[in-house]
């Protein structure tokens, strides 16, 4: 397009700007709405993962017991039909009835009447309880038979409900998407690495060279994946990070025979050609011309590439083989609410719902690139 | 014909040869053995458990005694479940998946192709986007939430058909399990035929059979013929994903297929069933490959393998 042969040279008023790849390929993918849409959504779901655990006042591995599968709610809780149960509860520890129980906005005004007179010290229960804060002695009558106390009601949201463990889902969840989504990334990045070198290695030596380790791929596709990936697991254990690298370690083979194919039409080029000619070394053609005029396709299937790391990821943790406790990831997640899906569908629902938001986000990023750097397949 | 598929068969051995190896090495070196329990048994009692499943030997000994064993067609005794052998395991357990496997692949390829068909057919229409839409749905819900939803609204809330189970593969039992595994594959296969339809139906041969005026099931038929081969091309890596994929539905529904054996046997350690599994998986994958080639022959005029 930019080439001016055509182009009378009177016409040209001032220097031509030249628009490389990479400025066409981002005004493309500014005109895809679904893909523009995507990155934001994309974003805000990553901002909120990394920043989110911060704001929503519960660690991600705090267990409230008294909370145990609280059902999603914008309103906070205690509800009102949870207070007085968990008064009769704390009250039997005490050893004491609770009468006249007065619930006001943030304080539990009530009298606790006992055969005896009362142990103050016995109190800390209720601070004990996720419900309320420390009590206080207002009152005390029939030579301390009877108290009138003050109890705080401590007020705490649960938006996406508490999991069987009760602990907060909403914290979970974000948690998950940080650990997920770093996964999906650092894999990523391990298989491109490893598929690019191996790829432009074997694309630009040619030859028998190319025919040896292009079988090596070959016969790798044929080993069940799935095994390898367990394999890998269980001779690191069940690390974290070397779990990572165990799944990029296997998923780079498809992007070695792209980046193979690639070479192959790139090393004919004339500036490769002028490269040798001039007698640079073969690593240095690979480095500098080679692997950069690949990138093209790789960013498109490194986009398609997360998606699929973060379903093998779940995939390995629904199995039991991914991330350990208290961590979690999205997987986890999953896998717990299928087992609860009966009596809490909300812990099946959000988990399931990040995840396929952030899926479908980068699948939608990653036709949008396509789209975007391949002119000739529009 | 017949020279390349004997060829292929041959090239095939090798590959095999390696997969066997590097399985065989890996699972040894991986820390623990088939023996190893929370309490530890007896000294002489492990010796005596080694000396009879001949773990005693030399690593080299045992690989060659395996290949071997292998070749006459014997699996070898499992070490987990300890009553049976590798092979009944698999008398039992292939059928099973070998039908859930091909009746979703068929169904994958019948309903994804004629979505994709339709979808192409109507190029930026709402069909289209739908389709597209479903694909991408189906491309990212994994099957382990897409299960226990379906469980709960067939089987418990609708009561339509059993949660799980097998009772002897019939039909009411296989309609979950197997929509389940096709999903996926529903998606990727209608995706590639509506690629490949709409780069077929602007071809120059169809533009001629538009011209002539010939009716639309003509167009479609030979468009189709076209399309086929990306689609064929995707077999091989979809049986695989099948297979791998049935680890988890076979789970979920309770399902006696040879999906579980593979997480079973490698977190055991039971090497010869791991081993088994390995090796059937591998040669599925190889004989799909080769189906493959042969149907790309078949489909394609221009493909000659002499």
């Amino acid at each position: 397009m930019a080439e001016g042969a055509v182009v009378p040279t009177e016409f040209i008023t001032g220097p031509i700007v030249g628009r490389s790849l990479w400025v066409e390929a981002r005004v493309r993918l500014v005109r895809n709405r679904a893909a523009l849409t995507s990155i934001v959504v994309l974003g805000f779901v990553a901002l909120a993962c990394i920043f989110g655990p911060f704001v929503t006042g519960h660690p991600f591995d705090r267990v409230y017991p008294d909370y145990v599968r609280a059902p999603a709610s914008l309103s906070t809780y205690p509800t009102p039909g949870q207070v007085e149960p968990a008064i009769e509860r704390i009250g039997a520890r005490v050893r004491a009835k609770a009468e006249n129980i007065e619930i006001g906005r943030n304080q539990i005004r009530m009298n606790l009447v006992g055969q005896r007179p009362i142990d103050e010290r016995l109190l800390a229960y209720f601070e004990r309880s996720d419900l309320f804060g420390p009590a206080k002695v207002v009152e005390r009558l029939d030579e301390g038979r009877t108290l009138v106390i003050d109890v705080p009601v401590k007020r705490t949201y649960f938006l996406f409900g508490t999991d069987a463990n009760g602990r907060d889902l909403l914290t979970r969840t974000m948690k998950a998407g940080q650990i997920s989504l770093a996964i999906g990334l650092l894999a990523t990045f391990v298989s491109i690495l490893i598929g690019v070198v191996y790829g432009a290695t074997s694309g630009y030596l040619g030859g028998r060279v190319d025919l040896i380790m292009m079988r090596i791929v070959d016969v790798l596709y044929s080993l069940p994946f799935i095994f390898f990936v367990i394999m890998l697991v269980v001779f690191f254990g069940r690390n974290f990070i070397l779990m990572f690298i165990a799944v990029g370690a296997v998923e780079w083979l498809d992007m070695a025979r792209i980046v193979r194919g690639q070479t192959l039409s790139i090393k004919r080029q004339e500036y490769v050609q002028a490269a040798e000619a001039l007698g640079v070394e073969t690593r240095g053609i690979i480095r500098r011309h080679v692997i950069p005029n690949t990138l093209g396709p790789v960013v498109v299937y490194m986009t398609l590439l997360v998606p699929k790391v973060i379903l093998l990821e779940s995939f390995l943790s629904f199995l039991g083989l991914g991330v350990q406790e208290p961590a979690t990831s999205l997987g986890v997640l999953i896998s717990e609410g299928a087992k609860n899906i009966q009596g809490a569908t909300w812990m099946l629902l959000y988990p399931s719902l990040t995840l396929v938001t952030i899926l479908f986000c980068l699948n939608f990023i990653g036709d949008g690139l396509r789209d975007a750097l391949d002119p000739k397949d529009r | 014909m017949l020279s390349f598929i004997i060829r292929r068969f041959l090239s095939a051995i090798p590959t095999l040869l390696i997969i066997v190896t590097i399985s065989f090495f890996l699972i040894r070196l991986a820390p623990g053995g088939p023996f190893d329990l929370e309490r530890p048994l007896e000294a002489k009692v492990m010796e005596n458990l080694n000396r009879i499943y001949q773990l005693d030997k030399p690593l080299i000994q045992q690989y060659w005694l395996y290949l071997t064993s292998v070749m006459r067609g014997d699996f070898g005794p499992s070490f987990f479940l300890r009553d049976f052998s590798v092979a009944e395991l698999f008398a039992r357990g292939l059928p099973v998946s070998m039908t859930l496997g091909a009746l979703a692949l068929s169904f994958a390829i019948l309903i994804g192709g004629t979505l994709g068909s339709i979808a192409a057919m109507r190029q930026n229409s709402g069909v289209d986007y739908l389709v597209t839409g479903l694909g991408a749905l189906g491309l990212t819900i994994p099957n382990f939430v897409v299960a226990p939803v379906f469980q709960i609204v067939f089987g418990l809330t609708l009561a339509w058909l059993p949660v799980g189970g097998w009772a002897n593969g019939s039909v009411r039992n296989l309609i979950l399990p197997v929509t389940v595994l096709a999903l996926p594959q529903i998606a990727v296969i209608s995706r590639m035929t509506r690629a490949a339809m709409i780069e077929n139906l602007r071809s120059n041969h169809i533009r001629t059979l538009r011209s002539l005026g010939l009716p639309l099931h003509v167009i479609v038929s030979h468009a189709l013929r076209g399309a086929a081969l990306p689609v064929v091309s995707y077999l091989g890596p979809a049986a695989a994903a099948l297979l791998t994929g049935s680890v988890v539905v076979e789970t979920i529904f309770g399902l006696p297929g040879i999906g579980r054996y593979f997480v079973e046997g490698a977190l055991n350690r039971d090497y010869t069933l791991v081993m088994g599994t390995v090796v059937v998986i591998a040669v599925f994958v190889l004989l799909f490959n080769l189906v493959v080639d042969i149907l790309y022959a078949l489909i394609d005029p221009r493909i000659r393998y002499d």
